[in-house]
């Protein structure tokens, strides 16, 4: 019994060994070659250097677009604060930051900044023309976002998807718009130069009356109110890409109601920086203008005057056909 | 008096001259930056073999609204997840027309700018709402930090994208990095069309 079981063990030995050896070897092949699939990941230190001699316009650009950064979040949590009813202090200052937004974000490209400076640097008018003009672009690129949004509604429920760069003829006819009216400046401008002193004189009257008949300035202003408000459906038509990711968000997450009031507070905002611009426009030509006409006599602000004409006609002709140009060959996201 | 005049009058037009400028340069200028209507934080991992980096994977994480614009067109089915056919869409709309722009990368390799830029193994995935996206640069031949530093920025130049680094987690590193190298973030490049300049600088083996 005894020499059957010293037997049975020997045979365990011999045929278990080979068994745990190969298992131990295998293990190693395994996990050497794990080890060559695993690869070390590692945070590296990083050094943030201050670039030198940073001018002031870049801090401020800088400054602008983190502002943005942080408000574009806050934007969205104000919304869903609106949505779930929260105090009148949510709806506020959501309000307030969307208007901020605005107020920022039109500084730069876009928004028919460059328009309304280049029409007013190229056309006589006044401050309260400018103003008018903010508003109804700030107003038509409400309308235009709210438009654009809902359609995408539509035809996103009818499954076929919308993108901002798939409402084409509207930024077609904007920029042919705009051309069509810098055209239109470069028209007048010729005529007025044929004959500057009686523009200037018509000019003068009209300045005058405006103080003392009211009836009398409608009937002149007329047209150019057409031509403002034209050109303000074409500068505002094509909406802020950004207010039309806030009423699509709003859309898609159900909260028509707080969109509607940010994008309002938006534009607005977009409205106030692009009246400044306008304003300006007109400002710096009023006084250019007086300031040459006291120095340099008549002939000074004649010769300003009819210069600006023909610079504002030619921007405004360069901005339609450039964006005009620019949208034909790029795609955008 | 006759000169005093002719002094006023002179002063008089460099003033106008001057204040005309001043608001035709400050609205020029105003028209150059600070406009982007989508917003998008970035993680750059660098990975390495034998001492080269062989490719750069991008993280873009973007903002609550494109996120959700993006996300009602593409996942269709409103399961929170891009199934291939929804991902095979959102890369051809969304995705492949970056390529144009580099997929708005730059980098320079000892010293030289790459003019082309192909992406790889595209991802995109839906987390906590928001879209994400995940993408391969692959660098042919293999960039040497040790020759020249290799340096990569991420920016739009049309100012449609607006792209920031992770605060946390900045940069990922994958394969062994010698302990010589380093990491350089530059800030404040934005007038000079760049924004965020990463660095990465070893020394020679």
């Amino acid at each position: 019994m005894n020499s059957l079981n010293k037997l049975f063990q020997k045979r365990i030995t011999i045929f278990i060994l080979p068994i745990i050896a190969n298992i131990f070897f295998f293990s190693l092949i395994v996990n050497s070659v794990k080890g060559q699939e695993e690869t070390t990941i590692s945070l590296p230190e990083v050094e943030f250097v201050e670039e030198e001699g940073i001018s002031f316009y870049v801090q401020l650009t800088d400054y602008l677009i983190n502002f943005q950064r942080r408000v574009n979040t806050e934007v969205a949590t104000h919304m869903k604060a609106i949505e779930m009813g929260e105090d009148l202090g949510a709806f506020f200052f959501g309000s307030a930051i969307a208007f901020a937004y605005g107020v920022v974000h039109a500084f730069g490209p876009g928004h028919g900044k460059f328009i309304i400076v280049s029409y007013f640097i190229g056309r006589e008018a006044r401050v309260r023309q400018g103003l008018l003009m903010a508003a109804q672009i700030a107003i038509v690129h409400v309308i235009a976002a709210i438009i654009i949004v809902w359609l995408a509604d539509v035809v996103l429920k009818a499954g076929f998807g919308i993108g901002l760069s798939d409402v084409p003829g509207v930024r077609a006819g904007s920029f042919l718009i705009i051309f069509g009216i810098g055209l239109y400046m470069l028209y007048q401008a010729v005529q007025i130069s044929l004959n500057p002193s009686a523009d200037i004189e018509n000019e003068h009257n009209h300045g005058h009356s405006h103080g003392h008949s009211h009836g009398h300035s409608h009937g002149h202003s007329h047209g150019g109110r057409v031509e403002g408000g034209i050109m303000a459906l074409a500068a505002g038509m094509v909406p802020c890409p950004g207010a039309v990711l806030v009423m699509l968000y709003a859309v898609a997450n159900d909260m028509i109601y707080p969109g509607f009031v940010l994008v309002f507070s938006m534009s607005a905002g977009i409205g106030l920086s692009i009246s400044i611009m306008g304003v300006s426009a007109i400002i710096a030509r009023q006084t250019v203008t007086r300031i040459l006409e006291k120095s340099g006599g008549r002939h000074g602000g004649i010769i300003f005057r009819l210069t600006m004409n023909y610079t504002g006609a030619i921007f405004v002709i360069l901005i339609g056909l450039i964006s005009f140009i620019s949208f034909l060959d790029v795609p955008i996201l | 008096m006759d000169l005093k005049f002719k002094y006023c009058q002179m002063l008089n037009k460099i003033i106008a001259l001057f204040l005309y400028s001043f608001c035709v340069c400050f609205v020029g200028r105003a028209y150059i930056y600070a406009n982007p209507d989508v917003w998008v934080k970035a993680r750059i991992t660098y990975y390495f073999e034998d001492n080269l980096v062989t490719q750069l994977n991008y993280l873009w994480n973007f903002d609550d609204f494109f996120s959700s614009r993006t996300i009602v067109k593409y996942d269709r089915n409103s399961n929170g997840i891009f199934e291939s056919e929804e991902l095979a869409l959102l890369q051809r709309e969304i995705f492949d027309p970056l390529s144009q722009f580099n997929y708005h990368v730059n980098i320079w390799k000892e010293g030289n700018k790459l003019k082309k830029i192909m992406a790889k193994n595209f991802k995109a995935r839906i987390q906590t709402k928001k879209l994400v996206f995940d993408f391969s640069i692959p660098l042919m031949p293999p960039a040497d930090p040790g020759e020249g530093p290799l340096i990569t920025s991420l920016f739009d130049k049309k100012l449609v994208l607006d792209f920031s680094l992770f605060k946390k987690k900045i940069l990922i590193v994958k394969g062994f990095m010698r302990p010589s190298c380093k990491f350089q973030i530059k800030r404040g490049k934005r007038s000079q069309n760049f924004s965020q300049i990463v660095t990465l600088k070893c020394s020679k083996k």
